[in-house]
């Protein structure tokens, strides 16, 4: 389904058809749950913060501008979610490696084998922690241009700002996080 | 100094891989690099690890019972909410300059309970786990069915906490913003302060300029499932208070009590 199909869905939705909103969540679930992912290493987390993301999309349909790309429209609603989830403390103080996994569900990324999904799961944690640590507009850089993978003129052209100074505010925010994640591997 | 030219083109190698048009030679000089620069070698792990796989490959790995459940999750949330009525909200832009004592208070109401918390901590620690268990028990059976069954565990914890920061309040006359939100800060943000009921009641509490001006403030977060502490932070960041604010405690703690009460009726 193309970029305009999806809106053309969006615009049915907000005209009132209820059944045009179950075909996008159909169309689009396992897009936010992949991106959602990639915020929290861990699948229950990304269900919820896409549930949360559809519900967002339901109530809030009236906002929408038929004139932009509904898909656009729908992973700013998502990113929003994603970083509130980042900014929540209590995501970094209480959540323990493994004790957000589904039983049954495989984990992406790792071969099958238990130390290694324990280690990433591990420097996710650790990573997460680091984000806070950066300041707000490092972090949506970094969200945007890594874990979304946008390009650098898109995210330039929304936050109003230059392409280089995206690339800049990049560089300082991995030089950032490097910094932090060294120093909490010196002192455990 | 060759060191520094190195890490420039390092960052501009990434910046490359990570529009994947990195050709061979130059990842081979990427690694280089950064086997001999640790800083370097740690930013290229982080990219490995969010960007690996890409994200079409692990939105395949998407696995199939978990995409289905978000769609039956959804189906059933937004059932019950098309059968309870959504409350009208008024215009926040305009207000900001008006917002009174009254209504810095009522929000502190929520960013209060960081006191009660801070304090279960010192003194009973175990009671804390216990109560942050039940409240995340809580909110996950509120997410089943938050409108038509409204959870007692959750209900409970709140109702607990709220008694316990209430005591808390009563032995100060007044608190600031920034002493209430450092507090706020330090307390465990997933602990639910007000059930969804109560946070429905609460503006009801208010006089009804008042009622549409917390439900603005409010509709950044969601209230089906109650409001947590980390929401209410969240919340209470996005206004612009004057952080040396002073409320007295007794006003707080009259709005808290009427609303416990519409909340139990």
């Amino acid at each position: 389904m193309d970029d305009r199909d999806i809106t053309s869905l969006a615009v049915a939705f907000q005209k009132g058809d209820e059944g045009s909103f179950t075909q996008l969540v159909n169309a689009l679930t396992r897009a936010l749950i992949a991106t959602a992912y990639r915020y929290t290493g861990d699948w229950e987390w990304a269900r919820d913060l896409t549930q949360e993301t559809w519900i967002a999309v339901h109530d809030r349909i009236r906002r929408y501008d038929p004139a932009r790309s509904f898909r656009a429209w729908l992973f700013s609603v998502h990113r929003n979610a994603c970083l509130s989830h980042l900014r929540r403390a209590w995501v970094r103080l209480e959540t323990t490696p493994g004790d957000e996994v589904i039983d049954g569900l495989p984990t992406a990324h790792h071969g099958g084998n238990p130390e290694e999904d324990l280690e990433r799961r591990e420097f996710h944690q650790r990573l997460l922690s680091a984000l806070g640590e950066l300041s707000e507009s490092q972090r949506v850089v970094f969200a945007r241009m890594v874990l979304e993978q946008e390009d650098q003129n898109t995210v330039a052209h929304d936050l109003g700002i230059k392409p280089t100074t995206v690339r800049t505010t990049l560089h300082f925010a991995r030089k950032r996080l490097a910094a932090v994640l060294r120093q909490s591997e010196e002192t455990p | 100094m060759k060191q520094k030219v190195d890490c420039d083109v390092f960052q501009e190698q990434l910046d490359a891989l990570l529009e994947s048009r990195l050709p061979d030679a130059g990842m081979e000089q990427l690694r280089l690099h950064a086997a001999a620069c640790s800083g370097c070698a740690m930013q290229l792990r982080v990219h490995e690890h969010l960007t690996v796989p890409s994200l079409s490959e692990l939105e395949s790995q998407v696995p199939d019972e978990l995409a289905g459940s978000v769609v039956t999750r959804v189906q059933a949330q937004i059932s019950t909410h098309q059968g309870s009525s959504q409350p009208t909200r008024s215009t926040w832009r305009g207000w900001n300059r008006f917002v009174p004592t009254l209504a810095a208070a009522t929000l502190l109401l929520f960013v209060g309970s960081g006191l009660l918390f801070l304090q279960v901590r010192q003194l009973r620690e175990q009671e804390a786990v216990l109560v942050r268990q039940v409240t995340e028990q809580g909110r996950r059976l509120a997410q089943l069915d938050a409108r038509t069954t409204m959870d007692p565990v959750a209900r409970a914890a709140s109702l607990a906490g709220r008694s316990l920061w209430e005591r808390a309040l009563e032995r100060r006359s007044s608190v600031t913003v920034s002493e209430l939100e450092r507090m706020l800060q330090g307390a465990p943000a997933s602990t639910t302060i007000f059930s969804a009921t109560e946070s429905e009641n609460l503006s009801e509490t208010l006089p009804r300029w008042m009622a549409g001006l917390v439900r603005d403030a409010l509709s950044s977060i969601r209230t089906d499932d109650g409001i947590q502490v980390g929401e209410l932070l969240h919340v209470v960041q996005a206004l612009d208070i004057d952080t040396e604010r002073r409320i007295p405690t007794s006003r707080i703690l009259s709005v808290s009590r009427q609303a416990a009460r519409l909340g139990n009726s």
